[in-house]
This record gives C-alpha cells, structure tokens and sequence, in this order.
C-alpha cells in the first residue's frame, strides 16, 4: 500500500471516529443523572453499613457497587465533556431543546402515553381484554396511518393467540 | 394477502400445539373462566360456592417439599369442591410475598395460602406484620422430623462429640442455613438455647443447597427434613447423628434421638416443619367449612397417603380450633426456645403470643 | 445387556414417542414466548400428569424441557427479546443478523448446534454422569464467585463507545439486582417499605423490559424503514457449515454440560461464559462480534442445551437439582413414587436410561420440529413495523404478569423499558444491566459465603491459592482480563503487522 493510500484510509478511519465521537442531544445530562442515582444509592447503602458494617454484611455489595456507579458515571462524564467542547456556541437551553426533541420525539411520546393509559385503565380494574385491544387497535392506527380495518384484524388475532396461550393452557388470570 | 395467510398459518400452527395440551380439564376451566372473568369479582360467599375457579398460592419454589405437596392435594380436592383448583407459586421473602398477597385479596375464599410453617415467624423477625393469627385454616395436612446431619468424613460420630467442639471454640463449627427464619436456623437457636453451643452459619439459598454443602464437606452441619436427606443418608454421602425427635423414626432406628443425649429438649418436642391450606380471617364459615371437607377428602384418599409416606411426612389432617391450638403452640414454643437463645429480642409476652 | 433394553423402552413405545414430540413442539412456542418459562410449564404439567403412569409423565415433561430451552433462541433472534435468561447471549448476535434479512440462517444453525448441544450433554450424562458429580461437588463457594466474576467479563466483550459505559450499567444491574429482602439476612434493602418489592427485581421481567419493551420504544423512531426481506434459501445449514463451526460447538457444549451440572449455576451462565469465549477465541469473525457473528451464536445455543443433560447429572446422582426445571422434576417423580437420589441409579436405573432415552427422542424431535417451523417464524420480522411494535409491547406486557400473575411486574417491565429506551438512545449497553441483575445472586451470595468460611477477605483471597479448581479459575480470569488491556492490543497488533510484513 502507498503512502498515500495509507493516508487517506487514515482519514477516513479520522472521520468514521469522529461521527462516532459526536454525542448526542442530553447525553451528557444523562449521565450526571447516572451520577445522581449512584449518589442515592451509595447514601442509603451507607445507611445500612453503619447499621451493620463488616465485609460480609448485606450492606458490603450495595455501597461498593453504588460507589462503582458513581466513579464510572463521573468518568464518563468527564470524558464527554472533553469531547463535548466544539459544542460550545450553543446555548444551554437550546441544549435542553435539542436534548427532549432527540429523546422524546412525536412518536415515542405518542405511544408512551399509551401506554402509560393503558396501565392506568388496568389499575382502575377495567379489565383486560376491554383495554388491550383499545390500545392495540389505537397504537396501530397511530403509527401506520389509517389502514383501520387492516388494523382491527391484527388486534384480533393477537388477542386469539394470546388468549389460548396464556387463559388457556397456562391458565393465567389475566386482570 | 400473502401475509394474511401466512399468519393465519401461524395461528393454525399455534391453535394446534395449544391443542395438543388441552384435555378435557382446561377447556371446561377457559369456559368457566369466561364466565367468571365476566362475573363481579367479590362475591358474597353463598350456597353455591364455588363458583369460579380457586387461586392456590404455594409460598415457596416449584418442586420444593411445599410445592410438591399442595399439588397433588389440590387436584384431588378439585373433584370434591367441583371446580378448579389452579395451583401457582409467589416464591420471595421466606414465603412472606405469597402471604401478603392472600391477605390483600377479597376474604371469599377464592385466594388459597398453601404454605408452610415460616408465617408463624414473621413478627417475630420483623418480616411483615401478618401470622397465620391473621388466616383461617383450611387444613393442616401434617408435620415432619428433622435431624442434624454431617458429611460423610466428619469427625463427629454424635451430636455430643459436635457441640463440646462447638462449646471448646465458638465460631469454628460452620453450620450451613437456609437463612435467618429458616429450618437449620431455628433448630440451631433451640440447641444453643438448651446447650450454649453457637455455630458459624453459613446462609444457602436452599436445603439442597445446604444439603450439597454439607456432602461436599465445605460445612460441618446442617439441619435436614427426613424428606431431603433420607436418601444421602442411606447411600453414605452423609449421615444423621441426631434426630430432633422424642420417638424413634422408622426408617432411621439406628439414629439417636435428641433427647438420649440432652434430655432438656424435651420440652420443646415435638417439633417440625408443617404445611398447610388457608383462607384469610374474616371469610364466611360456611365457606371454610366447605374448603375444608373438600380437602379433608382429598387428603384421605389412599393416593395421597402414600405421597404422604414417600415423603416421610407425618400426616395430621386437622382442621378448625383443633388446627388453631396447633398453630399457637407451635408458634409459643418456638418463639421461646429463639427468645431464649438470643435469636429474636422480642419475648413471647412482647408478641402477644401468651 | 439390560443397559440396551432400558434405553430402548421409549423407543419401542409408540405413545412414549408421541409424548416426547409433543412436548418438545409444545415447548418451543412456550420458550418463545418472553414471560412464559419452562419451570412454569413443568410444574403445571406436574399438576397436570398426577393421575398418570410414570412414564409418559416424565417423558412429555422432558419434551417440553428440551423445547423450552431451544424456544426461547426465536424471540431473542427475532425479537430481541430474550425468552430465558439462557437467550441473552443469542440475542447479541442473533437479532443483529435478523436485522440484516438473514433471520432465518440465524434460526437454522441455532436448531443444529442446539441439537448437537442436547446431543453431547445426554452423552455426557449417560457415560460419565458419576464421574462428573463428583467434579461438580468439588466446587465451593468461592469457585462459584469466580465463575461469577467471569461471567461478569463479558462486559468487556461487548461493543461500545467506551468500557465505562458497559461497566456504569453493569455496575447499575448488580445495584438492581440487591434490591429487596436479602435471602442471607432478611434484611430489606432499598424497599422503602414497599411490600412488593421484597422479592426483589426479577430478572426476566427486566430483561423484557431492557430488551423487548425499550427495543420497541426506539424502533418507533424508525418505524417508516421498511423491515428488511428476509432470506429464507438458506436455512438448513448444509453438512459443511455445520462442521465448520463444530469446534466452536464441541467447546460450548463441553463447558455447558460441566457448567450445567454445578448445582449452583445453569445453562444461563453456561450461555454467557460460552459467549465470551467463543468472541475471545474466535481469530477473525466473518462479521464481528454484536453485529451478526454467527459463532456469537453457535455457542450460546450450544451451551445451553448441553446444560440440559449437565442440570441432571446432580439431579440422577445426589437428588440435588441442577437448576429450576430439574427441582420441579425431582418434586414430580417423588409423587410417582421414586426416589431421586444417590439410590436411584442402583434402585431404578430403568428411570435413568429412561430420562437419557426420552432426550435423545427429544433431540431428534427438536430438529424436525425445529427447522420447519422456522420460515413461517421469519415473517414475522417482516411484518410492518408500526403493526408489530404495539404488538410486541403487549405480548411483553402480558409476559411479565404472567410470571407472578403480579401487574407491579408488569410496570416494572415498563420502568424498565423506559431506561432501556434511555439507554439505548445515548449508547449505553443494555446487556451488561442484564447480566449484572442476573448475576447479582451468585456474585454477592458466594461472595459473602466466602468470607463467612474463610473470616475475612484476605483470607478468602488466600482460599483461592488452596484448590487447584479456584486457581484454575483465577488464573483463567487474569488471561481474560490481560487480553483485554491495551498493551496487549497494541502487542498483539504490532505482532500481527510484523507477520504480515514477513508474509509479503
């Protein structure tokens, strides 16, 4: 290989690894998050050890894993925030703009306050197989665009098959 | 189109292998079930109980003494009581999951506790605030023995050789548990309250496991049911030397008793593990009534005799106050013996237990 | 002679044979299914087959074990849900190639070295069973926190910006895993006084939720790509591929089985161990590892099925299972009457050659039934996206509250769909988060045993120099971890370059 065939296969590696590099949109928040849970975590389990300290109290594994959770969500975030700095035009609530247009866009969103009815409708005691198919039928819609009747179908069957394998022959309750 | 069919196949496909599982039993049931999902859920206990199919809730393992007991008794009661009996496992928190769960659910008679005798421990260990004080018994189908076993090359030929070690060096003798609340943990506190012996315990998840700690000599003792370790004992992989009984056990004669060599457990003998059906407290009688004679039924058919005898479970078949002053002088007695040793600070007094 | 005779008892039997077959179909649409498991469908049929002989009891039970084990293979690979604990491995790989249409060559040879897998295991169980118990309890506590800790490396094998994202998930798992009431004390950790989490986070629900339902979430962003056309010319792996990968497999299936049979550890950890060895060892993957490699395949599936016959060697020789399915058998053939347990090979020793024949019919089974189903099966990835994600999200849903018939689980499964969706988004891997739940149990159980036997750290540290088994196991662990330093890298590549140089 040449020199300059070498060269340019460099660059192009350069350039792969710098896409790769790019973080994005609330990356690095999530992972000051990552770092609160290790913080909460780590303060109960010190609660519990000095309840009962000892290498082999059941208090041992919690805190020296919250411990771990905080030193390597510090270490990444300090790693991307290196990596973050030709970011730095940006302001920071344009930051949070991006970051919940990239997290939670339309769709996402959509379907998880689906969901998120659906579990409200079956804690309330609505029964499964009134709730199910609303939320199958209705996400279908949603997602595909009309095709309403197509969709009727498909909750139909998804019901029949999980009706016989589930009421069925495992005889699970369903709620 | 195509895809249509394709998944019409699959449907076909899956119809079928469903099929090929259902017998006559689990059709009957989706159609009752049909109907009682479509019914209201609590129902006023009336002649006609019951109604739908019953929900039995075993607090242990799939395969477990428990499970395997309540399985067999449950299809056998299902013929009596006329509908069905299905039989599923909420394993978690030395059985307390499962407790907590019936008790929250309607007091209809719908929700079966099928356990053993961890409840009658719980306050006592600050598990959770219920004990079968809180249930009606349904049954108390029967208790069984246990014994101190070692390994096969342990130094120790009888149980007294074991606890003067024990005494000369605290700490050094490693008994392996199923954790605190469990059997080896509660027979050990009876021992170091009538000896003043303390052991090293080892928690495992389970007697099998504590059973394969103890034939791989990794600990020096545990405590096992008749049912776990008779076959280990009778191949030599380890052996009894002590049974936690006042009488003589069949099929282990040559095995001292407890009491030959420290007679003071006789106060606390006899003693066991014992398994049970309940309903929560506040359920109609005529309703427990008739749970208990479908059951009572059911444990008297030679068939599950004889899975009582291969067990080796010493079958009592009791139910109503007579199942109750079971229950309270079991949970007295324990509760003694581990306030005594140290093993729970609270008295007897303190837990309303006298 | 009577050996021949026992072994020939099911064959000769033609309902036998009927039993076993149905078991093992039946238990693959079980297995697919994520929720459903096999120690669920064995104990009802325990409940089921009480008034039945012995021998056709056993036999459909095995059947649905042996299917079981294979089934949960599909969801992985077309789903990204793993049905079993065993099928996270799978899915690493197997999913990615289903991604690129090749869904059902995936499918095929996880059949065929699934059954060569099942294969080995029985072999092993029926000539050296004995021999191998007696391995099996030579391993202690601390051999158990080694292995666990192997199986903790795999996190170094898995792709990702950087190492600390996989260990910051991992180290999350484990954290989730210690939730609830420790098993060792009683003691409620991190319960805030809520009753329902005593029990504690339950594996296969996070795994639904951290695989399935956050797979689902993040594909609703790109749910206009049109799924790929899978190609479905080559799903019988013809006699070649499949001795291409038959080193690979014979491995697999050989740590399997000795994995399997440790009363402490199961075919799950067979899969994950076997996983990362095969990524280690394997020089130069057609495709590389997490994008499709057909070895990341081969030898989980292998592994897991070997640890099928591996979980009955303790179960036919000591009466100690080898893992949840094997407990509920033992508790099935005392109510029939036997005894399972050291007495049981002299006493019954037609149950033993029963149980080895039955999975032999059951292997058999598994690859006719295993290769036919599967073109029907690769359509389903095809189906369009926006019908099949609300699809998966309910079968998900329904699968977690099957478990414990609990509808806490079934929001858990949410939750955890929820930070799988976090995860996935900003490049975090979700499997370490698995393995760390999944290995919480052994890791910290066998750890704290350790220093209770042992009275203090140092000293269990100075235990692992005592047995040749737990040098062993250390010593493999530190090759493990020196291979995957940077040092090494560069020493390795510098080593290579030199070669190519000399070969020109």
């Amino acid at each position: 290989m040449t020199d300059d065939q070498n060269q340019l296969q460099n660059k192009e590696v350069e350039t792969i690894e710098a896409s790769k590099n790019k973080l994005k949109p609330g990356e690095n928040g999530f992972s000051l998050f990552l770092l609160a849970v290790g913080l909460f975590f780590t303060y109960h389990s010190l609660v519990m050890y000095s309840e009962t300290p000892g290498a082999s109290s059941y208090a041992a594994v919690p805190l020296f894993v919250s411990v771990l959770v905080v030193i390597f969500s510090l270490v990444n975030f300090i790693t991307d925030f290196k990596r973050s700095i030709y970011d730095k035009g940006v302001s920071l609530i344009e930051k949070i703009k991006q970051a919940s247009q990239y997290i939670f866009p339309k769709d996402v969103l959509v379907i998880f306050s689906f969901i998120l009815i659906y579990c409200f409708l079956l804690n309330m005691g609505l029964g499964f197989y009134i709730v199910t198919p609303i939320f199958l039928w209705g996400s279908m819609c949603y997602l595909m665009m009309k095709k309403y009747l197509h969709n009727v179908l498909w909750t139909a069957l998804s019901l029949a098959f999980i009706f016989i394998m589930f009421s069925t022959v495992f005889k699970v309750v369903l709620p | 189109m195509k895809k249509i069919m394709i998944l019409g196949l699959i449907f076909i496909m899956i119809f079928a292998a469903g099929c090929s599982k259902k017998a006559e039993e689990p059709v009957a049931a989706a159609s009752n079930e049909l109907v009682a999902n479509a019914q209201e859920k609590t129902q006023a206990a009336d002649d006609a109980f019951p109604t739908k199919n019953i929900s039995g809730i075993v607090q242990w393992g799939a395969g477990g003494g428990t499970d395997s007991l309540m399985r067999p008794l449950a299809t056998l009661a299902e013929k009596h009581i006329g509908q069905s009996i299905v039989v599923e496992n909420k394993t978690g928190g030395t059985g307390s999951i499962a407790t907590q769960y019936v008790h929250d659910a309607a007091a209809d008679g719908y929700t079966l506790l099928m356990g053993a005798e961890n409840p009658q421990l719980y306050t006592m260990l600050d598990i959770i605030n219920l004990t079968y004080k809180d249930f009606e018994p349904v049954i108390i189908i029967g208790d069984e023995t246990v014994g101190i076993t070692v390994g096969k090359n342990s130094k120790y030929a009888t149980l007294t050789e074991l606890i003067d070690a024990a005494k000369a060096n605290p700490g050094t003798i490693t008994l392996a548990t199923t954790g605190k609340g469990g059997l080896p943990w509660s027979v050990a506190s009876y021992i170091t309250a009538v000896t003043g012996a303390t052991f090293n315990q080892v928690p495992y998840d389970s007697d099998a496991s504590a059973r394969t700690a103890v034939i791989s000599g990794e600990c020096d003792l545990t405590v096992a049911k008749i049912q776990s370790g008779l076959e280990s004992h009778l191949s030599g992989d380890w052996k009894y030397i002590s049974l936690f009984s006042k009488n003589k056990i069949e099929k282990l004669e040559e095995v001292s008793l407890i009491t030959d060599d420290y007679p003071d457990f006789d106060q606390f003998l006899p003693w066991g593990p014992f398994y049970g059906v309940f309903v929560n407290a506040g359920t109609d009688q005529a309703v427990i009534d008739k749970l208990s004679e479908s059951f009572m039924a059911a444990f008297e058919d030679s068939s599950y005799q004889e899975i009582l005898a291969s067990f080796n479970i010493n079958p009592l078949g009791i139910k109503g106050e007579e199942a109750k002053t079971y229950l309270k002088n079991w949970q007295l007695n324990t509760a003694e013996a581990l306030y005594k040793s140290g093993s729970i600070t609270k008295s007897p007094e303190e837990l309303g237990l006298k | 002679m009577s050996v021949l005779q026992y072994l020939l008892v099911p064959i000769m039997d033609i309902h036998l044979l009927i039993l076993v077959s149905i078991g093992v179909l039946s238990g693959i649409y079980i297995g697919a299914i994520p929720g459903l498991s096999g120690t669920m469908a064995v104990s009802l049929l325990v409940s089921f087959t009480f008034g039945w002989e012995t021998n056709p009891a056993i036999a459909l039970m095995l059947g649905v074990f042996v299917g079981v084990v294979y089934g949960g293979s599909r969801s992985a690979v077309l789903l990204n849900i793993p049905g079993a604990p065993a099928a996270v491995a799978t899915a690493l790989d197997g999913y990615p190639m289903a991604l690129k249409g090749e869904a059902g060559r995936a499918m095929g040879i996880a059949t065929s070295q699934s059954v060569v897998g099942t294969l080995i295991g029985i072999v092993v169980l029926a000539c050296f069973a004995p021999l191998v118990s007696k391995l099996a309890l030579k391993f202690t506590s601390v051999d158990y926190l080694l292995l666990g800790v192997m199986g903790m490396m795999m996190v170094g094998s898995i792709g990702s910006k950087s190492i600390f994202r996989g260990l910051t998930t991992a180290a999350i798992g484990v954290l989730l895993g210690t939730i609830g009431m420790d098993s060792m004390t009683a003691a409620h950790r991190f319960t805030f006084g809520v009753t329902y989490l005593l029990p504690g986070v339950n594996y296969v629900v996070a795994m639904i939720g951290l695989f399935g339902i956050a797979e689902a979430l993040v594909q609703i962003t790109t749910k206009d790509i049109q799924p790929i056309k899978q190609k479905i010319d080559k799903i019988v792996p013809s006699l070649d591929v499949v001795k291409k990968y038959m080193p690979l497999t014979v491995r697999s299936s050989i740590v399997g089985v000795l994995v399997g049979a440790l009363p402490g550890a199961g075919g799950d950890i067979a899969a994950l161990l076997t996983y990362d060895q095969a990524k280690r060892t394997v020089k130069n993957p057609e495709v590389p590892f997490g994008e499709g490699a057909v070895e990341g395949l081969v030898a989980p599936e292998a592994a897991n099925n070997a640890a099928i016959g591996g979980a009955f060697i303790p179960m036919l020789t000591l009466g100690i299972p080898g893992d949840a399915v094997t407990a509920v058998m033992i508790g099935a053939l005392t109510i029939h009457g036997l005894k399972p347990g050291p007495n049981m090979m002299t006493a019954s020793p037609d149950m033993f050659y029963l149980i080895v024949s039955c999975l032999f019919i059951a292997s058999i089974a598994l690859v006719f039934f295993g290769m036919t189903g599967i073109k029907i099966f690769t359509k389903i990835v095809e189906i369009p996206k926006g019908i099949l994600l609300p699809i998966i999200i309910i079968l998900s849903v329904v699968g977690s509250y099957a478990i414990n018939n609990s509808l806490f689980d079934m929001f858990w499964a949410i939750g955890f769909g929820v930070l799988g969706y976090f995860f996935k988004r900003y490049d975090y891997p979700v499997a370490p988060c698995v393995l760390g739940i999944i290995l919480t149990k052994l890791l910290e159980e066998n750890y704290r045993r350790g220093i209770l036997l042992n009275k203090s750290v140092s000293g269990l540290i100075l235990s692992i120099f005592h047995s040749p088994i737990s040098f062993s196991l250390f010593a493999l662990i530190v090759v493990m971890f020196g291979t995957q330093t940077k040092t090494y890298k560069k020493w390795k590549a510098a080593r290579d370059a030199k070669a190519d140089v000399k070969a020109v």
